[in-house]
């Protein structure tokens, strides 16, 4: 990442604008899926990388940054992220939150990963019971809240709450394996 | 996962999608503070779900939609870039010929989703003045957190522990081994579902049968020594508890418990009812908070033929007198409606029929109703209100609308 940093930064510096789109085209995904991590809405992900985005080139911030971009926007989305976040929530375990966010947070910015953990995680997912699948993609894949997940499905908002225990439970003896595996 | 297992698994999704109340919230906290190995619990799941939001998230931005309406809040004397060079999304584009091996399984995954929620409109489509009544799983959470489907109808199957068997399952009853010896406490949570009902005998012979939309948790052996706990996270069960003067039986319902040496009850704690109720058809129960320890002279002693009300949020008692048969009807079968709010007949209609019924009209909601069915079936049921109340109702998509 550095390298192509400082290529960028040199495009943007002299006015090549082509720069801007080459940042783009590398950060976009990542910041948000970054934003996300913290604030577990899709929308509000992509809205805090995007007003970054159109900050970083209104205010010509580029021209502070020497050698490196990336940890710059990754802490600027962090903090909006989280600035946002004290007004939208209401009950947080912040010890437990820090410590699941250090675990996601060292293995991400790789999209090759990414691709390959979904292709786990999809088989998973294809082996649970019909009605936990069901449950779990409405909830989790389409996300969908319990009662609309409840409407669509035409059963309780208990009953998706059973499916949706019982799906967790399942996938979580594949989780073990990837912690481990990660870890290691 | 050591105490009232599914209840705080569900605590801990509403917390992922900020979905709690802060009762729930404090319950949340109370149980991490309990044990250690809690919190390493919370974290898993948590991950789990960050994690399978992550790769939703990847695969539904939109990034040329992003460019763009980043390239429009973009200060004018910044010309850059024309529409036309759409941005190449790094992960749709990711393909090269070995990729495509590699990641077609990514894909099959994502066709057999996509197929199976076709097939889901499919069927609805064609039906949709019909109800298909959904078919829900009883599952038994054993101790080591494995979960077994038990079906009603299938063949005859035993419940093994390491290898030892615990429990046999013929149609709708599990019965659990008296000659276990097994000498500390592990727990199985039974959950029924919507639609069904299911009986289940524990290891001292107390026969426990559980109503629609019902979890409980029981120990696989009770222990010579201990009281003998079970808990209802939820729902309703009648109780023929075996007598056994040395180790008072103690239902854990809630915040309240209900104490007695051999008898038999009725214990209702649905969500939607604001109280508790307990009904004794014979023998005798003490009913105590869940704060404190049994003492007789704290306790509320409730004699055969009279009804407790725990109301849940003030924690005090009511008790009257009632016709038991109007709180145990169920057991056979049978759903019996005595002065009970429109709004809450539907839930329980909702429960014992395993459908969803949605209720236009709010004005009925507050309204009180008696009514007693058995045999009927979800259509003949609405169409008697509909006959003696007037209420009107249609099928659409698969769920009851009352206008």
């Amino acid at each position: 990442m550095r390298l192509k940093d400082i290529k960028i930064l040199e495009k943007l510096k002299i006015g090549d604008q082509s720069g801007y789109k080459d940042l783009f085209d590398l950060y976009y995904i990542p910041l948000s899926v970054y934003s996300l991590k913290y604030c577990d809405s899709f929308d509000q992900a992509e809205d805090v990388v995007q007003e970054i985005f159109i900050k970083f080139w209104n205010e010509k911030l580029y021209l502070k940054l020497n050698n490196s971009i990336g940890p710059y926007l990754f802490k600027a989305v962090k903090n909006n992220t989280l600035s946002l976040l004290k007004k939208n929530t209401k009950y947080c375990f912040v010890q437990i939150e820090d410590q699941v966010n250090k675990l996601i947070e060292d293995e991400v910015e790789d999209i090759e990963n990414i691709e390959e953990e979904k292709r786990k995680l999809y088989q998973k997912i294809e082996a649970l019971p019909e009605k936990s699948k069901e449950v779990f993609i409405a909830i989790v894949m389409d996300n969908l809240k319990y009662k609309e997940a409840a409407e669509q499905l035409g059963v309780s908002v208990n009953t998706i709450k059973t499916h949706y225990s019982n799906a967790l439970k399942q996938l979580r003896k594949s989780l073990d394996i990837i912690i481990f595996l990660l870890l290691a | 996962m050591k105490q009232n297992g599914t209840y705080i698994l569900k605590l801990i999704l509403a917390y992922a999608s900020q979905e709690l109340s802060e009762k729930e919230f404090n319950e949340l906290k109370q149980w991490l503070n309990d044990d250690p190995e809690n919190t390493k619990l919370f974290s898993d799941y948590l991950y789990l779900y960050k994690k399978s939001r992550r790769i939703r998230f990847t695969e539904n931005v939109d990034s040329t939609k992003a460019w763009n309406s980043i390239k429009s809040k973009l200060h004018q004397d910044s010309n850059i870039v024309p529409v036309s060079d759409a941005p190449k999304s790094k992960l749709r584009f990711l393909s090269n010929v070995s990729g495509f091996i590699k990641y077609a399984a990514v894909f099959i995954g994502i066709l057999g989703i996509g197929y199976f929620f076709m097939n889901q409109h499919k069927t609805t489509a064609v039906t949709k003045n019909q109800l298909i009544i959904g078919d829900d799983n009883i599952t038994l959470e054993l101790e080591n957190g494995n979960v077994k489907v038990i079906q009603p109808n299938g063949a005859q199957q035993s419940i093994n522990i390491s290898g030892k068997v615990v429990a046999e399952q013929s149609g709708n009853k599990l019965n659990y081994e008296k000659e276990n010896s097994a000498e500390k406490l592990a727990y199985n949570i039974l959950t029924i579902p919507n639609g069904k009902k299911f009986q289940v005998i524990l290891s001292d012979g107390t026969e426990v049968y559980l109503n629609s939309g019902s979890v409980l948790k029981y120990p696989v052996k009770f222990i010579t020594g201990i009281n003998r706990q079970v808990y209802l996270l939820e729902g309703e069960a009648y109780f023929d508890v075996t007598k056994d003067a040395k180790h008072p039986f103690i239902v854990n319902v809630d915040n309240m418990n209900v104490r007695v040496l051999g008898t038999e009850f009725n214990v209702s704690a649905y969500p939607e009812d604001p109280s508790i109720s307990t009904v004794l058809v014979e023998g005798s129960v003490s009913i105590f908070g869940n704060d404190k320890k049994y003492d007789k002279a704290t306790s509320l002693e409730l004699k055969p033929r009279f009804k407790a009300s725990w109301n849940k949020i003030k924690t005090n008692i009511s008790v009257e007198e009632v016709d038991t048969d109007i709180y145990t009807g169920w057991k056979n079968g049978k759903l019996i409606f005595k002065n009970i709010q429109f709004k809450n007949i539907i839930k329980k209609l909702e429960r014992h029929y395993n459908v969803t019924i949605i209720n236009n009209n709010s004005k009925l909601d507050e309204k009180n109703y008696d009514a007693t069915f058995d045999v009927e079936t979800i259509e003949e049921v609405l169409n008697s209100f509909n006959k003696n109340y007037e209420i009107a109702y249609t099928i659409e998509n698969n769920k009851i609308i009352i206008n």
